[in-house]
């Protein structure tokens, strides 16, 4: 282990990581791993997250399958693990889903796919992990909104962005429930991270368009925006709850 | 790596540590509080750290390790903002991080600020970190990387407690400045963020509270129950000047408890 990352106080602490089969969940698990803690990666591709895990640094780790819209598996998840490992310290809601597709064409079913698993697992993971992280009087909540959720999304991604504002306010709501028993919650709005969701449904001009108004020039690394839920997750955010931190490349400037 | 990506310095490795090792950094207001917490905890993690005060005396048995230097000088005057970094550059040949920690405090209702009162708070507070941003960028600039971190205050969104209206103007300020410098530095790698502390536990931050209001204050309003001490400022500084907060700028970055919620 990399003895600087002792700071971040996470060695033994017990995570789990929705979203772990790719993009800024797969890296959020592996630094988290890198820095000792015990991981339990959860993804609905059963592959992806076997993968992932045995990429990890350490031992100790475990895959989930779960389809994040399935409320009964997201509660059974927080049991089982908070069982398995003796306790819960860390939840990175990382999971989520992006169509781009006309405002016209969101249906009920779309809307209620989007719904379910961007903003109400998050909700029912909270509470059920603020439950299990309250009597080690210390817990790390993060979940991942984007920046769309405040300017309203690009590309068709108009319901996506609603479940992602929806997120921001969750996280307040919990952080104020939460904070008096030592456990912060703070949302993580990426920007544009290039992961294979950013990519989903863009060309290569959109693509470049979101590029160019980027003022550091550049869609970010996966792992850098994954360092910043790291530090979320960690010691070093100790006084930082219910706060919105834009991993962006300064594109929102808030 | 991508054309997407283009231009990115640091490893997607996950075991990247912070990269502060070998800094030259800068951090005023190093006597006391989250300056002092803040130069000290660079100084543990490798950095070279200057760090400024214009009270001397104050900055008495502050733990640098082996390469840290002490300045002392009088920020809100530009002129010695500038002195400050050229002889940090004549020492160190580069500046990677500026840390502007410095400010003044006063309590004074508004029918009686005058226009000393707004001159030397302003001064020493906001044109003092104008002036050193700005000394700074010109090193940062030339060698494609920096990184500024400004501190404002939760007084900047709430307007400030108990009569600091011009403490929390100039750190309204703050907030522009920062994100000017941010969007002006960002071609050349550079980032700048704000930190928006709340209640911390300094001589700067207790200022006007006895000891049994400053505990009921911060149990009655902030989620977490307790004021936040200047290391935990300093530990999120560090995220923001480090390896880690490479694809953070133009933020702002409150470490408040809960506070604000904003």
């Amino acid at each position: 282990m990399n003895p600087e990352l002792k700071i971040l106080g996470v060695e033994g602490r017990v995570a789990i990581v929705t979203g772990a089969a790719s993009g800024i969940g797969k890296s959020a698990a592996e630094i988290l791993a890198a820095a000792g803690a015990r991981v339990t990666a959860v993804d609905v591709n059963t592959d992806g997250v076997k993968a992932a895990v045995a990429g990890y640094a350490g031992s100790g780790h475990t895959a989930e399958t779960i389809d994040l819209a399935d409320l009964a598996a997201c509660d059974a998840l927080i049991q089982r693990t908070a069982k398995r490992e003796g306790k819960l310290d860390i939840l990175l809601n990382v999971a989520a889903v992006l169509r781009r597709i006309d405002v016209e064409e969101v249906d009920e079913a779309e809307w209620d796919r989007l719904m379910n698993v961007n903003l109400r697992s998050q909700y029912f993971l909270c509470r059920a992990a603020g439950e299990a992280m309250k009597p080690g009087k210390w817990g790390r909540i993060v979940n991942v909104s984007s920046g769309a959720g405040l300017v309203g999304g690009f590309v068709g991604a108009t319901a996506y962005a609603i479940t992602k504002a929806g997120i921001m306010t969750m996280t307040k709501s919990f952080a104020k429930d939460l904070g008096p028993h030592g456990i912060t919650v703070n949302t993580l709005s990426p920007g544009s991270i290039d992961t294979p969701m950013q990519r989903t449904g863009m060309t290569k001009e959109t693509l470049e368009a979101a590029r160019s108004r980027i003022p550091l020039g550049r869609m970010g690394l996966a792992a850098e925006c994954a360092r910043a839920a790291v530090f979320l997750a960690s010691d070093l955010s100790s006084y930082v709850t219910g706060h919105i931190l834009a991993a962006d490349g300064g594109f929102l400037m808030r | 790596m991508s054309e997407l990506t283009a231009g990115v310095t640091v490893s997607a490795d996950p075991s990247a540590g912070f990269g502060i090792a070998g800094k030259v950094a800068l951090v005023t207001g190093a006597a006391s509080g989250i300056g002092r917490a803040t130069a000290e905890l660079l100084a543990r993690l490798g950095a070279k750290v200057t760090a400024v005060d214009i009270n001397g005396s104050g900055m008495a048995g502050i733990d640098l390790g082996d390469s840290g230097v002490t300045d002392v000088a009088d920020l809100s005057v530009p002129r010695a903002c500038d002195q400050v970094v050229a002889s940090l550059l004549a020492r160190e040949r580069r500046l990677d991080i500026l840390v502007n920690c410095a400010a003044i405090l006063r309590r004074v209702p508004i029918a009686q600020v005058d226009a000393a009162l707004w001159e030397k708070m302003m001064d020493t507070n906001l044109l003092s970190q104008f002036a050193m941003c700005r000394a700074a960028a010109r090193p940062m600039r030339k060698q494609n990387s920096g990184r500024i971190v400004v501190i404002s205050s939760t007084a900047a969104f709430n307007g400030g407690a108990n009569a600091s209206s011009v403490y929390a103007i100039g750190k309204g300020g703050s907030l522009a400045l920062a994100k000017s410098f941010a969007r002006q530095l960002a071609a050349y790698n550079v980032t700048v963020n704000v930190i928006c502390p709340g209640g911390i536990d300094t001589p700067m931050g207790r200022f006007g509270f006895t000891d049994e209001s400053w505990a009921a204050h911060y149990a009655n309003n902030v989620p977490l129950k307790r004021a936040g001490q200047p290391e935990e400022v300093a530990k999120s500084i560090l995220f923001l000047v480090s390896d880690w907060g490479s694809y953070v700028t133009g933020h702002t970055l409150d470490v408040e408890g809960g506070l604000m919620l904003r």
